[in-house]
């Protein structure tokens, strides 16, 4: 039923954060966390697989000695949300 | 949050919907720069206007130059915010980015009226950029008030245009109210519910 949707996306985890980065221009992984109610734990092992597909930029820096990590959507991160909505708008106007 | 893989259609909508509603809701402090620039414009033009109509003083204009104290607090400010900055939204972006442009246009103009002696014209202009600047930034930040507010100026500025110098410092003073002052106020209001 769910063959066509992205399986990195379809994810509760992965799609929360996918959510927030495709509203915004970057983010700290502090307000990702704040955001998706995740432990620290899992939302870095989301957000290593959402960089390994090449959906995420993570920055890794530090601000007043503190080490920060931004994310940032990429084009292909943002096409292939457009493509999960899309499919998901398909599959919701489908009769059961 | 669970890495849940095995959820519904309407739950990943679900999903979207609230996190993009979550991520709205992120306000921007943008009511202590309306209220900081509105109140010493207007005390400046108020000042001006009353030491010009009832008093000797020789250089009114001098109170022109509390407008340094808002360069040093909105600087200061600016740091700050952006040390506690946690996400960049796009809306946030392009207001500091207008920011930043008008208050070019706000520190450029005073060199050009003084260069060429023009004073007596500058307070339309003034008035003139408060009307586009709130109306611009009333659409972007999806605050009509604001917008309409900001459009009020207009009729103040098409009069300021034929009184005497010193009345256009009280028109400035009552389009500074109306565009910066309340919206300030309104803004301020709607970031303490949001913030609680």
């Amino acid at each position: 039923m769910f063959k066509d949707l992205d399986p990195i996306l379809h994810s509760q985890l992965r799609l929360a954060v996918m959510s927030v980065l495709i509203s915004v221009k970057d983010a700290e992984f502090t307000f990702l966390k704040e955001k998706t109610n995740a432990t620290a734990g899992n939302l870095s092992v989301q957000i290593q697989k959402l960089k390994e597909a090449g959906y995420i930029d993570v920055i890794k820096q530090f601000k007043d000695n503190y080490p920060q990590t931004i994310c940032k959507i990429t084009a292909t991160g943002i096409g292939a949300f457009e493509e999960y909505v899309k499919n998901l708008q398909v599959y919701l106007t489908q009769p059961k | 949050m669970e890495d849940n893989q095995k959820f519904s259609a309407e739950q990943s909508l679900q999903v979207i919907q609230s996190m993009i509603q979550k991520v709205k809701e992120e306000v921007a402090n943008n009511s202590f720069y309306f209220l900081l620039w509105g109140w010493l414009v207007f005390i400046a033009a108020v000042l001006n206007f009353v030491l010009i109509k009832f008093t000797e003083f020789s250089h009114p204009y001098l109170v022109w130059n509390l407008m340094w104290v808002g360069v040093v607090m909105s600087i200061i400010k600016g740091i700050n915010e952006s040390k506690k900055e946690k996400v960049k939204t796009y809306i946030g972006e392009t207001m500091r980015y207008f920011g930043i442009s008008t208050a070019i246009i706000y520190c450029g103009l005073p060199f050009i009226f003084g260069s060429y002696n023009l004073w007596q014209y500058s307070f339309p202009f003034y008035i003139l950029i408060y009307t586009a600047a709130c109306f611009f930034m009333g659409s972007i930040m999806q605050f009509p008030i604001l917008k309409w507010l900001g459009l009020l100026c207009l009729p103040i500025m098409i009069i300021s245009v034929f009184i005497g110098f010193e009345w256009q410092l009280l028109l400035m003073a009552l389009a500074i109210l109306i565009a910066y002052i309340i919206p300030g106020y309104i803004l301020s209001a709607r970031e303490k519910t949001k913030n609680k």
